[in-house]
């Protein structure tokens, strides 16, 4: 008896090891890649193409450790690309979640007509995939002279429906009692917005903002094809020069590469919990 | 009620005015592009030749064979990952972050590191030829470049579908399990005969919603083959972008976005109704 019950915990003990192995792995396959840029952006540029070529354990971590390809880096056009991805990119966020929170407002808490069916027809709409349309989408806002502006970068940002259906289930699930006592003792419909609403739905609010933040410092088609001035390039862009150029500096590749990875990775390490809730929220919806 | 109308028309004009801009004009203008003739007289005839043209029913060929392979190998794998994650490990919390990783990074920059990984003198084709004996030609051969693309957009998607998955996992009610467990099923039966059956929603979404997005899939191709080695990789939202951006053809264009369209949007309504009969 007493045997049995040690032989299942040893079985138990040993699937628990296997399990975990196995996890292991998961996790080196999907963080290798991304070290190897990293200790490649360390590298100095001579060493880039020896390790290259010969397998050894300095194929991933470096035998000198050096900046070099980061100040190389930020005296070229990067700098440039990245500054246009930050302003960019928070623009879009701010703009997209405030127009969102409206729109999510308006179709949970105001009764209006045509209310279903306006709501449907963004559903609808927002279903077509944005980069369906990015073809397209570019010649019209060609047209309407908005080729290599700031303007023309950020529009698309403000269309990711996924914002207005995350926030309005949150405000649908916000007692009604709480609004309309505001109401009688005089408080606005937008006092009711800003004082009530907002501030109850702030985890509703971070999930909103890091998918319009997710979707934008991604973009690479759309910044393609909207805006191929240099001066306008972002960071994705640049990233993506780097491949295509004769005699590129892979040292300052990398160190762009990871540059560009920082912010979302940080972002990421930090609302860990809300990011993958509000993606797993919006879809189930 | 009249008050709160107008004040909600405000409200809505925002994201009204960004709808009818962002999806349905550039909706219209594919179609009138996809029906114009040079001489710009509308007819269906710019868009029946359009169809008809090898590169494109090539490229339809291509992704529909792209996403045959890749789907079910990301959902099965995904599925993996998501049982691992449900079951006793140490550390859960910080592997499950860590493979869910590279979904956040650029996909510029992921394709653009795996393009490295893959060069002919790259770390991952020595690695190969290490223990296996044979260099792979990875992406400048056609019979594997496709092959390696599917292997990046698996590396960078497939932690985005196993939450999904192992939400679903997590709504199973832990008592169904031990009832199983008790009544002697093993992992095996315990996972075909009663999580499979309860997870056939979440796994319908992520298979639809996989299917649509994969659809989309642009960057790495446009960075690392440009559609070649001979066509191999041009996917259709590839081929788009090059007849469009490329050649300047927007007529051609705008008939590859409309049956793009149909067929993301044919796919996501479907994956709606979905998402509908569960609530």
């Amino acid at each position: 008896m007493n045997l049995r019950v040690r032989n299942i915990s040893i079985r138990k003990l040993s699937s628990r090891a296997i399990a975990t192995l196995a996890a292991i792995i998961a996790a080196l396959f999907a963080c290798l890649p991304l070290l190897w840029a990293l200790f490649s952006s360390l590298r100095p540029q001579s060493e880039i193409f020896t390790s290259l070529t010969e397998l050894s354990w300095n194929t991933l971590i470096p035998e000198i450790w050096t900046f070099d390809n980061y100040i190389s880096l930020f005296q070229g056009a990067f700098l440039r690309a990245l500054v246009n991805s930050l302003i960019v990119t928070s623009i879009t966020v701010i703009l997209a979640v405030a127009i969102s929170a409206f729109s999510a407002f308006a179709f949970s808490v105001l009764r209006f007509r045509f209310r279903e069916a306006l709501f449907g027809i963004i559903v609808i709409s927002f279903l077509i995939p944005f980069e369906g349309i990015t073809v397209p989408l570019s010649q019209v806002l060609r047209d309407l002279g908005l080729q290599n502006t700031y303007t023309g970068l950020i529009l698309p940002g403000l269309g990711v429906g996924m914002a207005i259906f995350l926030l309005r289930q949150f405000f649908l699930n916000v007692p009604h009692e709480l609004h309309e006592a505001a109401r009688l003792d005089g408080l606005g419909w937008f006092g009711v917005l800003r004082r009530i609403y907002i501030p109850i739905a702030k985890p509703s609010i971070i999930g909103a903002s890091l998918i319009v933040f997710n979707f934008q410092w991604q973009s690479y088609i759309w910044p393609l094809l909207i805006a191929p001035n240099p001066s306008m390039r972002v960071a994705p862009v640049a990233v993506a020069e780097y491949m295509g150029e004769t005699g590129t500096d892979f040292g300052e590749m990398f160190a762009a590469a990871i540059t560009t990875s920082i912010l979302p990775l940080i972002i990421f390490i930090f609302f860990q919990r809300q990011f993958t809730e509000s993606l797993a929220g919006a879809h189930d919806r | 009620m009249r008050k709160q109308s107008w004040l909600a028309f405000l409200l809505l004009v925002p994201a009204l005015f960004a709808l009818i801009l962002l999806r349905i004009a550039p909706a219209l203008k594919a179609t009138i592009e996809a029906l114009r003739d040079p001489s710009g007289q509308m007819s269906l005839a710019p868009l029946t030749t359009a169809l008809q043209d090898p590169v494109f029913i090539e490229s339809v060929k291509v992704t529909l064979l792209f996403i045959a392979i890749l789907v079910p190998t990301e959902v099965i794998t995904a599925m993996g990952l998501a049982l691992l994650f449900n079951g006793p490990i140490v550390g859960t919390r910080l592997f499950r972050g860590l493979v869910f990783l590279p979904v956040v990074v650029p996909h510029t920059v992921s394709a653009v590191i795996w393009g490295m990984l893959m060069r002919p003198d790259g770390p991952l084709t020595n690695l190969i030829d290490l223990f296996f004996g044979y260099r792979p030609t990875f992406l400048t051969n056609e019979n594997t470049a496709l092959i390696s693309i599917v292997v990046i957009v698996m590396w960078v998607n497939v932690g985005y579908w196993m939450v999904f998955l192992l939400a679903g996992i997590r709504d199973i009610p832990q008592s169904v399990i031990e009832a199983a467990k008790v009544d002697g099923a093993g992992a095996v039966r315990r996972f075909s005969s009663i999580m499979l059956p309860l997870l056939r929603r979440p796994i319908a979404f992520v298979v639809i919603a996989n299917t649509a997005q994969s659809f989309l899939v642009f960057s790495p191709v446009r960075i690392l083959t440009r559609g070649g080695p001979n066509g191999s990789t041009n996917l259709l939202m590839h081929h788009i972008f090059d007849l469009g951006y490329g050649r300047g053809n927007y007529s051609a264009a705008g008939a590859a976005t409309l049956v793009l369209l149909f067929i993301v949007f044919t796919i996501v309504v479907l994956q709606f109704r979905l998402m509908r009969e569960s609530e």
